[in-house]
């Protein structure tokens, strides 16, 4: 008589388990299903990232400068990495154009669109001259280095660079 | 003293079964909870893709890139292509309207010119309007898709600073 109790008690046991485990799998699929979606979402964030800093670099340098005559965006930070002969009609120089030219650009997109971002142009040899500006908000942001706007004006023939980066903070 | 221990018993297997049914219960409305957030969590994913394909349709849009000698400019728009594109949704609204929206569906793209001064440009919206007409109401998306791009004026030729907004509506 009292085998059988215990037999029963044992079945009740088991069956408990059972439901357990099957409420346990459900939730780990659930879970599972959840860690796709947001790598899904992730592919997406990078994608648009990384269009909005590449093509905003690219832009950036074609961009035709007012006050200037023909010289280009690029053209200026070219001339103020090597011989600084542009002066545009305004009485700025090559270097002091680009500068104000990116912050007004800078101002008028990304800052006004409330984004987070790093940019700066890194000059080789004229280090005073460099533009730089971070603005991830907090220390759990940091640029989204997959999707990084990066574009490289060689002073050939002479020797070094400009470097140009742009990123949008995670 | 038969008859207690017989009702006990009852009052345990009534215990025991109302438990199982809110157990029951509970796993349906978690799981169907569940379905629910990951349909909605696909159907933002599904809406996000759409929107950067149709940013990638709208950026490559021959009708309006530059070209030199029949090449292509990659982000480049020509200002004059995007004057006459719009003239040509003007006079000829519902034949290019209907052309248009089987590429670029329930959509707004507007070019902003940044630099050297702010100018904004309507290049494409669709005023069909179909998914008001299947009586789905359509909703824009959150966060439009930005891609700046630069736009040429062959006059003048020059390169302006400009942004494409692309906003896709879904129901």
């Amino acid at each position: 008589m009292n085998t059988k109790k215990a037999q029963t008690e044992i079945i009740g046991l088991v069956v408990i388990v059972i439901i357990v485990s099957i409420a346990m799998l459900f939730y780990l699929s659930y879970a599972t299903g959840k860690g796709e979606t947001s790598t899904r979402d992730n592919i997406y964030k990078e994608y648009t990232n990384n269009e909005l800093s590449v093509s905003f670099i690219q832009t950036l340098l074609k961009t035709s400068i007012e006050n200037c005559g023909d010289a280009s965006f690029e053209d200026l930070v070219y001339d103020c990495g090597t011989k600084r002969q542009i002066t545009c009609t305004t009485g700025f120089n090559s270097c002091e154009q680009a500068n104000k030219t990116v912050r007004t650009i800078l101002n008028e997109t990304l800052d006004e669109w409330d984004l987070a971002y790093g940019f700066s142009i890194i000059y080789s040899h004229t280090r005073q001259e460099h533009i730089e500006t971070y603005n991830c908000s907090n220390q759990n942001e940091e640029i989204d280095r997959a999707a990084l706007g990066l574009f490289l004006i060689p002073y050939f023939p002479q020797p070094g660079n400009a470097r140009l980066e742009l990123g949008i903070c995670r | 003293m038969n008859l207690k221990k017989a009702q006990i018993q009852l009052g345990e297997s009534i215990f025991v079964v109302i438990i199982i049914i809110l157990i029951i219960v509970l796993g349906i409305v978690f799981s169907s909870q569940a379905q629910k957030d990951e349909y909605e969590q696909r159907a933002e994913t599904f809406t996000n893709l759409d929107s950067v394909m149709l940013g990638q349709f709208a950026t490559s849009l021959t009708e309006l890139q530059c070209s030199t000698l029949q090449v292509e400019e990659l982000s480049c728009f020509d200002l004059h292509k995007i004057l006459a594109f719009q003239k040509l949704q003007e006079t000829n609204n519902d034949q290019s309207a209907q052309y248009y929206y089987s590429q670029l569906g329930d959509a707004n793209i507007t070019l902003e010119l940044i630099y050297p001064e702010e100018k904004f440009i309507q290049i494409y919206l669709n005023e069909l309007n179909l998914g008001n007409i299947s009586g789905v109401p359509i909703q824009p998306q959150e966060k439009p898709i930005i891609i700046p791009v630069s736009i040429y004026d062959d006059l003048k030729q020059e390169y302006y600073f400009g942004v494409l907004h692309i906003t896709m509506y879904s129901p």
